[in-house]
């Protein structure tokens, strides 16, 4: 009796194990809940900072407009485990395994979804959409085509990252965001200081605050610092870095992202002989100076280079007590507040704002300094360069800045000056460019889809998007502000939909001869790697890279060149180490 | 006797074979477990190593991971450094630390005074997930924390990097606390599995020694020991097969970025394969991680075989 039941109990176990390592398999190719009649658009979607609310939204908007036609909207559970890769995978099984017609996820590039794709096996593995949907007008929640195409509403440069190297466009992008300075207004006040719109403006404020200004204390005693970062290589340092390399020369900034030259004419070179001498240059000098300047951390709170990124953000957004490491400012992106908004009540969140990141001061010096025909001093140049700015935000044109700035500092500078100060401003570094949503290949509800995308880049649903996902809107900058209530959504949106904006990425876009030498993750990695290296400094104790002591004070005999000098001394090692291997990189890929 | 005909030529009873469906269903959940989660996996990782973005053939892969040992990989790693700290840990984890658990552990189980609160100790680390517990560790050795305020208190002269942000922010002392902190949780988890071994060892035989005048030390050495030494034996070839998959949770430690100067085998191998994955990147970007374990693999390989055969003949001396 007893070895029966020890039989049956051993029996039920393996049938139970059994039965679930089934279900387990055939889950890996189950369809499950998915409608395919060639009228129900079925998504599968990540769900990450922007939520899901969007898409039940414009999928409600969607099947009202086209009952006739009896288009539907079948949204799968979303996941937050739906990434590129798990995607990717989704779409090589072929959509009359899984059914999927459009995949809403991120970090797909382009050429992973082309023909060149290492899951594609000669094929595409997603509808090309420049004809589907691009080169077609946006529809409204009315059902009316706007009177212009969706390509006019987006620039080319934006349009082509999610464009193959065989120029096929597969990548619908739908979200729009910058980099730049998470700042707590509540607390810059107490110091009476302005928001910066340049570095030397910014690290005024740095000096204030650490030091004490307005009745205020310095950090020593406040325990109130001016940044506080999240630890080691990430992308918060890398999108700060990033822009300013490309604000001082944007030109100077794809070169060294391509290692190529590029003529008149538009035509490419590739730099083979010499591809190294992208690390020899002022911008790279003057980038790598300012990483010194910032991430000095005795101008940080305590355990930032161990912080994680909600700590971090957690000593920008609480008030100060005295006690607990406080900040006021830290390198973030217009994405923060959806990161935030469960963590901190409204009170906190209403002391938070966004700013774009303040223009690379160098910049002003290079344009208008004692080397060109304007002749003008540091400090004059950043004054004007500061008012420039200041006019960006507010969207003047280029004559009306040319006028004001002739009024103010009876200074007649040239429409090229201006324009390269506005796009430096406008420069935006976007990882919205990384969320996409794609048609799976030979879709059953391709049709539909592409109208469901359509209907995403429509003025209509850049309101909703706005309102439902807390960020800005890619298709269209008429938005109607009034229910936005929180000052930092309002300020980041404003960055983004600005006349000037202009997205740009970094290693993400890398082309060129740098592709082809598989030389993106070392630059990538020289960015990254740029705190470490500063940080190592502060371990020898001795001939410390800052102004400050480590009691708080200034120094008394160390100057603002100690910043410079670091900067040179690591553009020196990067540059030689690129030369001395520069001859066995283009052997390895048979280029040399 | 028809039956044991019956048995004779099919070598089975009637009552035998009944059971062979449930025998069948039993061995086939292992051997499918297997066939997929080992074979189809191991294969698929070898051929990846050998395998270019396109799915040809090409020792690419193998190439970068030997160009890696001595410089920054694609992913701004350094697989030498971390190799060079995975042989450091594993070192002290086990040419140290593993004798001293040993001893420890036979010191508790001959319940020498106090024990109990020792054992308590000993073992409320190893019941705690390893998030909680790294986690109390950032904060016992943050810039605010017990250990930096009690070296501060002494005078100890700490690098400006651990005053402003503790010992897991500066190079010099970073891996030391990372190792500092595995050699407890290397004395608790061995305290666990050793003190299950010794409790097997009846008292008889110590009270025999005790009689025959052994000293403590003397039980310890010359019986106890001996008497759990397949136990020993099975830890240590383990160990042998965890020299590179071990990470001592540096992951956890550096928030992710193995910084500074942090970085395992165990969370090199890990770190890449998760940057893929949340890059987006393709099947065949596996390339290169897959040949760093086979190559890996092909590493261990010798020493698991060569330490197994010396361990057996040590246990043959042993039992001999």
């Amino acid at each position: 009796m007893k070895g029966s039941f020890k039989k049956v109990a051993a029996l039920t176990l393996c049938l139970t194990m059994g039965a679930s390592t089934g279900v387990s398999l055939a889950a890996c190719t189950k369809k499950d809940n998915v409608i395919v009649d060639g009228k129900t658009i079925n998504i599968r979607m990540v769900e990450a900072g922007n939520g899901v609310e969007w898409a039940y939204v414009l999928a409600d908007e969607f099947e009202r407009v086209y009952a006739n036609e009896g288009y539907q909207v079948n949204i799968l559970e979303p996941s937050s485990d739906m990434s590129g890769s798990v995607a990717l995978t989704d779409m090589a099984m072929g959509t009359e395994e899984t059914g999927i017609d459009l995949y809403i996820t991120g970090g797909i590039k382009a050429d992973e979804l082309g023909v060149d794709g290492s899951y594609a096996n000669g094929t595409a593995l997603a509808e090309d959409i420049r004809e589907l949907v691009y080169n077609q007008p946006a529809i409204g929640y009315d059902g009316v085509e706007e009177s212009v195409k969706i390509s006019d509403k987006i620039s080319v440069e934006q349009a082509s990252y999610s464009v193959d190297s065989h120029g096929a466009m597969y990548g619908f992008q739908y979200n729009n965001t910058t980099g730049g300075l998470a700042v707590n207004k509540k607390k810059l006040d107490q110091y009476g200081l302005e928001l910066p719109k340049t570095t030397n403006e910014l690290w005024a404020c740095v000096e204030a605050i650490k030091l004490g200004a307005n009745g205020v204390k310095g950090s020593a005693e406040t325990k109130n610092y001016p940044f506080t970062y999240v630890s080691g290589s990430n992308g918060y340092v890398v999108q700060a870095l990033q822009t300013w390399l490309a604000q001082y020369d944007y030109q100077e900034s794809q070169r060294f992202w391509s290692m190529q030259e590029t003529a008149a004419d538009g035509t490419k070179t590739d730099m083979l002989t010499n591809g190294y001498e992208v690390f020899n240059t002022l911008a790279v000098e003057e980038m790598l100076t300012l990483a010194h300047q910032y991430m000095d951390i005795r101008i940080a709170t305590n355990g930032s280079t161990t912080h994680s990124l909600d700590t971090a953000q957690s000593h920008l957004i609480q008030e100060n007590n005295g006690y607990q490491p406080s900040a006021v400012f830290m390198f973030n992106g217009s994405w923060m507040y959806n990161e935030v908004k469960l963590n901190f009540n409204k009170d906190l969140l209403q002391n938070i704002t966004f700013i774009n990141m303040p223009v690379i001061s160098a910049l002003g010096t290079r344009l208008m300094g004692s080397d060109t025909s304007y002749g003008l001093d540091d400090a004059k140049c950043d004054e004007i360069l500061s008012y420039i700015v200041g006019m960006v935000d507010e969207n003047k044109t280029i004559a009306e800045m040319i006028t004001a700035v002739q009024s103010e500092f009876s200074v007649t500078l040239s429409e090229d000056v201006v324009k390269e100060i506005a796009r430096a401003r406008g420069l935006n570094y976007t990882r919205g460019i990384e969320q996409i949503a794609v048609i799976n290949k030979n879709a059953a509800a391709k049709e539909p889809a592409a109208l469901f995308l359509r209907m995403m880049a429509s003025d209509d649903f850049a309101q909703t998007w706005l309102e439902t996902a807390n960020s800005a809107p890619l298709y269209s900058k008429n938005l109607d502000m009034t229910n936005v209530t929180n000052e930092f959504v309002r300020a980041a949106v404003e960055i983004c939909t600005n006349d000037y904006a202009e997205c740009f990425t970094g290693p993400r876009s890398t082309s060129g001869l740098r592709k082809k030498l598989g030389l993106n993750s070392t630059m990538f990695s020289l960015i990254t790697h740029i705190p470490s290296e500063v940080y190592k400094t502060y371990g020898e104790g001795k001939n410390v890279n800052s102004i400050f002591e480590e009691d708080g004070s200034k120094s008394t005999s160390k100057g603002m060149e100690i910043y410079r000098t670091a900067a040179k001394a690591m553009q020196e090692r990067e540059y030689e180490h690129c030369m001395g291997q520069w001859s066995k990189w283009l052997t390895e890929h048979g280029l040399g | 006797m028809s039956s044991e005909i019956k048995k004779k030529k099919f070598g089975y009873s009637k009552f035998e074979k009944m059971n062979f469906p449930f025998i069948y269903l039993m061995i086939a959940f292992p051997i499918i477990q297997f066939l997929v989660f080992w074979v189809y996996v191991n294969a698929s990782s070898i051929a990846l190593s050998f395998q270019t973005a396109q799915g040809e053939f090409t020792f690419r892969n193998i190439s970068a991971v030997f160009k890696a040992f001595n410089t920054v990989d694609s992913y701004g790693l350094n697989f030498g450094e971390s190799l060079k700290h995975s042989l450091i840990i594993w070192g002290i984890s086990h040419l140290i630390v593993f004798p001293i658990s040993i001893i420890t552990t036979y010191i508790l189980q001959r319940q020498i005074f106090g024990h109990y609160v020792w054992r308590v100790c000993y073992i409320i680390p190893s019941l705690m997930g390893s998030i909680i517990w790294t986690t109390l560790i950032k904060y016992i050795v943050a810039y605010d924390g017990p250990v930096v305020t009690l070296l501060l208190q002494a005078g100890a002269d700490l690098p400006e990097m651990v005053r402003h942000s503790g010992l897991l922010a500066s190079e010099k002392t970073a891996l030391p606390t990372v190792i500092a902190v595995s050699t407890i949780m290397g004395l608790v988890g061995n305290s666990a599995v050793l003190t299950g071994a010794f409790s097997r060892v009846p008292d008889e035989i110590f009270e025999s020694a005790k009689l025959d005048g052994a000293g403590f030390w003397r039980e310890c050495f010359q019986i106890a020991i001996p008497c759990v030494w397949s136990t020993l034996v099975m830890m240590m070839t383990f160990s042998l097969c965890s020299i590179f998959t071990s990470d001592v949770n540096v992951f956890l430690y550096s928030n992710g970025t193995g910084e500074p100067g942090m970085t395992t085998v165990g969370f090199h191998l890990y770190i890449i394969t998760y940057r893929i994955s949340m890059s987006g990147g393709a099947r065949t970007s596996y390339g290169y991680p897959a040949a760093l374990g086979l190559v890996l693999t092909c590493m261990t390989l010798p020493v698991v075989l060569i330490g197994r055969w010396l361990l057996d003949k040590l246990q043959d001396a042993v039992e001999l």
